[in-house]
């Protein structure tokens, strides 16, 4: 075998150099390629902090559920039992178009919701006394009553868009529906009135309208306090199915 | 060098990430306003749009075909809660020892993290069961999220 000139030895060395490692930048870029699939798997959520009622009113309500059929949810899915490892998705994709009562007032989005709010939480004279801090005056509280056939996304964004302006005290004053509800809840207030722990004064004034009265009514015999403001949503009748 | 430092922030994420395994996937609705929280220890109760819920080691406590109006699983899940977890309790004044007037009521709230599709019925029915003599959770935080899967995977679908 013939030996190498110096000169071939020198090439070889050279060839040799020149080389590149391709094995480090792989396992970066693989690395890279986890992270950020790992990164896009995480959803960070937000909470919402909120209390539920308190009081016997609230928990006489009753349900109706033969009549809540306003959403997705009913009509496709309730009632199913989900397939192992998954849950049940329908087939149809619908949108169901909710809209909201602050008061007497209604507002169909949730930023009009949202400056309905800002302008109760505003006005100094919507303000109610503080029981905490005799003499001093707080920010009215909320109280939440979703309408049969509501959906949690729904309400979740309502809670959302509460929190946003600002009050910090948020009940839920229905939940299972106004049909059955409102009336068993009217029963309730006026057994609390009979027995003297409804309290006295402008939560007992009537609003025009059926279930505006029933929300004042309902609004002194669940949070049991004045001047609370009545919030009130109901779903829309306009349904379709994409 | 800069294989370890992505070493350890992949063992970070996915350390991070793991800790939230207790959650079930569910759509959640979007928020819109409120803010990112962060995440503490508390009870979850996961529901899905047909008011089907299970509990941690993946027993069903509570399915809306199979146990109708009868709510005694959600009844067992909430004494359990009671019962298991280390609780912070809402402090008594000077003086006041628990008794039936100053009840022993859990300061730490419950995380309802149910499908957007979920009817609030059963959301409904979940709050009454917390505000029961057994349960006594008066503190509820509503699970948001940051995006809509939903409208995400609508994206996917038109996109194909």
């Amino acid at each position: 075998m013939a030996r190498k000139s110096r000169r071939q030895l020198m090439k070889e060395e050279v060839t040799k150099e020149v080389e590149i490692d391709m094995t480090p930048m792989i396992d970066v870029v693989f690395l890279l390629i986890i992270f950020f699939l790992c990164i896009d798997f995480k959803i960070l959520e937000s909470k919402l902090p909120a209390y539920y009622r308190r009081t016997r009113a609230a928990n006489l309500r009753g349900s109706n559920r033969k009549s809540s059929c306003g959403s997705r949810s009913c009509s496709t899915a309730r009632g199913e039992e989900p397939p192992p490892g998954g849950q049940a998705r329908p087939t149809t994709w619908s949108v169901t178009r909710v809209h909201y009562t602050v008061g007497p007032k209604k507002v169909e989005t949730l930023d009009e919701l949202k400056d309905e709010l800002k302008k109760i939480h505003d006005d100094p004279n919507r303000r109610v006394p503080d029981p905490k801090k005799p003499g001093s005056k707080k920010v009215m509280g909320v109280v939440i009553e979703p309408d049969t056939g509501t959906v949690y996304g729904d309400v979740a964004p309502c809670v959302d868009a509460v929190k946003f302006v600002g009050f910090d005290d948020i009940n839920f004053g229905g939940g299972l529906g106004s049909e059955t509800g409102g009336k068993m809840r009217e029963e309730a207030a006026q057994e609390e009135e009979v027995v003297g722990r409804a309290p006295p004064g402008p939560t007992r004034r009537r609003t025009a309208g059926r279930d505006a009265s029933l929300r004042q009514v309902g609004e002194a015999g669940v949070r049991g306090e004045t001047g609370s403001s009545t919030f009130l949503r109901t779903p829309h009748d306009d349904r379709r199915t994409q | 060098m800069i294989d370890c430092v992505f070493l350890l922030m992949i063992f970070f994420v996915l350390v991070i990430d793991l800790s939230q395994t207790d959650l079930e996937d569910l759509i959640l609705p979007k928020a819109k306003y409120v803010s990112r929280t962060t995440s503490h220890r508390r009870a979850t109760d996961r529901q899905h749009q047909s008011g089907w819920r299970r509990d941690l080691k993946g027993n069903t406590y509570y399915a809306a075909a199979q146990h109708g109006e009868n709510y005694e699983g959600m009844k067992k899940l909430l004494v359990e809660w009671r019962n298991t977890l280390k609780l912070t309790y809402k402090p008594l004044k000077e003086g006041q020892a628990v008794s039936a007037k100053n009840p022993n009521i859990p300061d730490d709230p419950v995380l309802v993290r149910a499908d957007k599709w979920t009817e609030w019925h059963y959301v409904g029915k979940f709050m009454t069961a917390c505000s029961q003599p057994y349960a006594q959770f008066w503190k509820l935080e509503l699970a948001m999220s940051e995006i809509d899967k939903e409208d995400k995977m609508l994206k996917a679908q038109k996109a194909k």
